[in-house]
């Protein structure tokens, strides 16, 4: 199996309290994978290891073969790792066009060119990207007036900057309406549908998972549960029992 | 000459422990670098020095009361700025609250120009405290080991009410999260003033008590506040023992810098803070968090 | 593609950052304007306005810091004394002629930014301030206390000229064209590529590093860079007095900096223009009214800050003088 990411028995601890729990883990290449389970059981710590966001990460990451663990948020970016954060993040000060420019010119690995040239030779594909995540109406508007479903979008689009291998979205649905979630989540399997990119997401709405997901880990109190397809998934009673009958 | 050198040392970490303790106290409730620090330790030098000739003059007694009435009014003063500026803009931008703090040194640095005048005072030191203690062939003067041991009591008093009170309880509620503090029905308001008073308090204290050591002049507020801040970057901001520490190093580096490198001894202090600081950030990984 | 978001027509709509539209009706009539004034006035105007340009690029160069990469630094005079002192003894110590030395100037400030912001970009928020505040108070003890090689607190003087013996007026002038060159340069600096990357840092560093920003890199770039402008500012006000004192690096000049840029409004880019035109008109007319000058400003400072939280740039915005709108 040709896996672009492997965890092999991540550990993370805060003091005493250990949030990952030996955590071994593959993903397979072009994979929409969503990572479920009750509040606490380390999704979104999981999530930030692979990110490299957090220090002191025992165990090995590796994206596409290469060890990982140790590299820094910029530098994974880099290597092909792309992410948007469970509370919005982007650039509130600034205009969606200038969100997406920045994530552009990010990109080139230009940020330090004092040309505007850089803008011109990169406009197309800025535009690209809002038409992408249905933005281009916005361009010119304050990220700060946008709705948290533009915004979201918004993120996915500049995440989307680098062509990134595999994108870590960290519950990207959350606060949304239904609505928006479907049309955000589909918008996202879509794009990696057509550009045959790997997805790895934490997702609370059960609905979305099935329809999104190709396959499914559900995570408790820090360790794997069990993983599989959707329906798999859905049918596996110790998972009810905890996840369902727990979470809520 | 080392151990008198090293006595002044103790001495003047003991007084910057009392300032950064207030600011780290400050900073920990309200996220706010009260830059007017160093103007309360000025005034509190100030102010003994118009109480120690009224109250028992040249006597310990009349000493330690001076300071603290002295200290007692710098608090008040601290509390009123506190409850007409402060409080007015703790959910503001954190640099306007700095720029507020500045405007307070202007105003306290010109009063005091006002009042005092542009030179340098001397405040008498008590007649008790003139001499020095032989031991062997060593001299401590006294005045240094008597302030250091005021400033132990203090640090023990100020350990006991917040380990110990119910006060102390909700300083540090309030310290760790301030919604929790909240939730537990905790007056903020109160919490806040009460800091900043017992801040300022400290602060005046200092202030009063290292006056009869040296200059006491209205540019005093700024030499304080970046000592201070020092202090604070060594220790750690909110961590009262790491501001101890870091205190007590930049008093006795300063203090033993000045008799090997007499011009550089400042110097000596920032290349402590950078080896701190560039220690601490490798000590994170990837250094970027926080 | 919909019709209304040609990319022709979007490249010039969303390049319109807030507060920095240079708008040339207003700015070529000012610089005439100065010019007038310059030549037409006595020379103690000419030295007021001369000045001001000086502090008006000084509190620029913070601003590209402070409202752009949001770095707020308590320490941005140790540059404009850096600046000063770098020409000074540039002339005095390595016998260089004075017409090389005020290129030295700003490169020995650039380079001061370059070792102490490398420090200080590992911190962040309140610890970089005090980290910032701490190596320009080396600066300032250095300086102050470096007899042999700086002249220790009385300075050094005597060593040229003063304006390079122009005239007032003509030194004026001269200020008035390297402070326009140099503001331009980084309002330039803050529309390009590197700018938006300042700005993108300074507003959500996660953000920005998971995009594959190298932050500290970043920063530091935007610190030698306001570094080099301030040491601009410095080397001109050494050649206007013909002398470098250690306060050009002491705190009180820091202060000033930052309240210039917080009384001409934040996170506008006129910011530090306008506020070294208001403090420094304050500074020439309120001490002979009253004598406690730092009091009067001290009661200003609080009267803003508390009636207008958001500073200057809102009440600016709400009289149009500037296009940004209020944060």
């Amino acid at each position: 199996m040709d896996a672009i990411l492997s965890a092999r028995n991540i550990r993370k601890c805060y003091g005493s309290f250990v949030a990952l729990k030996d955590i071994s883990f593959d993903l397979p290449r072009g994979e929409r994978h969503a990572l479920i389970g009750p509040n606490g059981a380390g999704k979104s710590t999981f999530i930030a290891c692979v990110a490299g966001q957090l220090p002191g990460v025992e165990g090995e990451l590796l994206f596409k073969g290469h060890n990982i663990t140790s590299l820094t948020p910029a530098s994974l970016a880099k290597k092909g790792i792309g992410r948007t954060f469970q509370i919005s993040r982007a650039f509130l000060g600034m205009t969606v066009m200038e969100n997406i420019m920045a994530a552009v010119v990010i990109s080139t690995g230009r940020w330090a060119s004092l040309s505007r040239g850089l803008y011109r030779e990169n406009l197309d594909k800025a535009f690209h990207l809002l038409e992408t995540v249905a933005l281009v109406e916005r361009a010119a508007d304050r990220v700060g007036d946008l709705s948290l479903g533009d915004r979201k979008r918004l993120e996915f689009g500049m995440a989307l900057a680098n062509d990134p291998d595999l994108l870590l979205l960290d519950e990207p649905t959350a606060g949304m309406s239904i609505k928006e979630r479907h049309y955000l989540m589909e918008m996202v399997a879509t794009r990696m549908e057509e550009t045959n990119k790997t997805l790895l997401f934490v997702e609370h709405d059960i609905d979305v998972v099935m329809k999104i997901a190709q396959r499914v880990t559900v995570m408790a109190r820090g360790a794997v549960l069990a993983a599989g397809t959707p329906g798999e998934i859905a049918a596996n009673e110790e998972v009810q029992a905890i996840y369902l009958g727990g979470g809520h | 000459m080392v151990m008198i050198q090293f006595v002044n040392g103790l001495m003047e970490g003991m007084t910057l422990f009392l300032i950064a303790s207030g600011l780290t106290l400050i900073f920990g409730v309200s996220r706010i670098i009260n830059f007017a620090h160093g103007s309360l330790y000025m005034l509190g030098a100030f102010l003994t020095y118009e109480l120690v000739p009224l109250i028992a003059p040249g006597t310990l007694l009349g000493f330690f009361a001076s300071v603290i009435i002295g200290a007692a009014v710098v608090s008040l003063i601290g509390v009123v700025f506190e409850v007409t500026a402060l409080r007015r803009i703790y959910h503001a931008d954190g640099l306007m609250q700095l720029i507020v703090t500045i405007a307070l040194v202007l105003i306290i640095r010109d009063v005091v120009r006002m009042v005092w005048g542009p030179n340098s005072i001397t405040v008498p030191m008590p007649d008790a405290l003139m001499g020095a203690i032989v031991v062997g062939e060593n001299y401590f003067p006294m005045f240094p080991i008597v302030v250091f041991a005021a400033g132990l009591v203090i640090v023990l008093a100020m350990i006991w009410v917040i380990y110990f009170t119910r006060a102390g309880i909700l300083l540090r509620a309030g310290t760790d999260d301030r919604g929790m503090a909240a939730l537990l029905g905790i007056n903020e308001r109160l919490i806040f003033t009460s800091v900043f008073a017992a801040g300022a308090f400290l602060a005046g204290l200092a202030g009063g008590l290292s006056a009869p050591y040296g200059e006491v002049n209205h540019l005093l507020d700024t030499t304080v506040i970046v000592s201070a801040f020092i202090v604070c970057v060594i220790g750690g901001l909110g961590n009262l023992y790491g501001a101890l520490a870091g205190a007590l190093v930049v008093g006795v580096t300063k203090a033993m810098g000045v008799m090997y490198f007499p011009r550089l001894s400042m110097v000596l202090i920032f290349l402590i803070m950078a080896a701190v600081l560039i220690g601490r950030s490798l000590g994170r990984q990837g250094g970027s968090a926080r | 593609m919909t019709e209304t978001a040609h990319p022709t027509r979007l490249s010039r709509r969303w390049s319109s950052l807030p507060g920095i539209d240079i708008n040339w009706k207003l700015v070529i009539p000012a610089l005439v304007l100065a010019e007038i004034i310059n030549r037409s006035m006595g020379t103690s105007t000419t030295t007021l306005l001369t000045e001001i340009l000086i502090f008006a690029l000084f509190a620029t160069s913070l601003n590209l810091l402070m409202s752009f990469g949001h770095m707020v630094s308590f320490g941005h005079s140790a540059y404009f004394g850096l600046g000063a002192y770098g020409f000074t003894l540039g002339v005095v110590k390595a016998g260089l002629p004075v017409e090389a030395a005020v290129f030295l100037g700003p490169l020995v400030a650039a380079l001061g930014g370059l070792v102490f912001g490398a420090l200080c970009v590992r911190l962040t928020e309140i610890y970089f301030a005090m980290l910032t505040l701490a190596c320009a108070q080396i600066t300032y003890t250095v300086l102050f206390q470096w007899y042999d090689f700086t002249g220790g607190d009385t300075g050094i003087t005597g060593f040229m000229a003063p304006r390079f013996g122009l005239s007032e007026q003509g030194f004026a002038s001269l200020t008035l064209v390297v402070v326009t060159l140099s503001i331009f340069a980084l309002w330039w600096i803050v529309r390009s590529p590197l700018g938006l990357s300042i700005r993108a840092a300074g507003q959500d560093r996660f953000r920005a590093e998971a995009l594959g920003l190298t932050v500290r890199r970043v920063q530091l770039s935007a610190f030698v860079i306001a570094a080099f402008f301030a040491g601009i500012a410095g080397t001109l006000h050494a050649v206007l007095n013909g002398a470098a004192f250690p306060d050009y690096a002491g705190l009180s000049l820091t202060l000033d900096s930052l309240i210039m840029v917080v009384l001409g409004g934040l996170n506008s880019f006129s910011g530090g223009i306008w506020g070294a035109i208001v403090y420094k008109l304050l500074g020439a007319f309120v001490p002979s009214f009253i004598h406690e000058w730092e009091l009067v400003l001290g009661i200003i400072l609080l009267a803003i800050v508390l009636t207008m939280p958001k500073g200057f740039a809102g009440l600016i915005a709400r009289l149009g003088l500037d296009r940004k709108g209020a944060k």
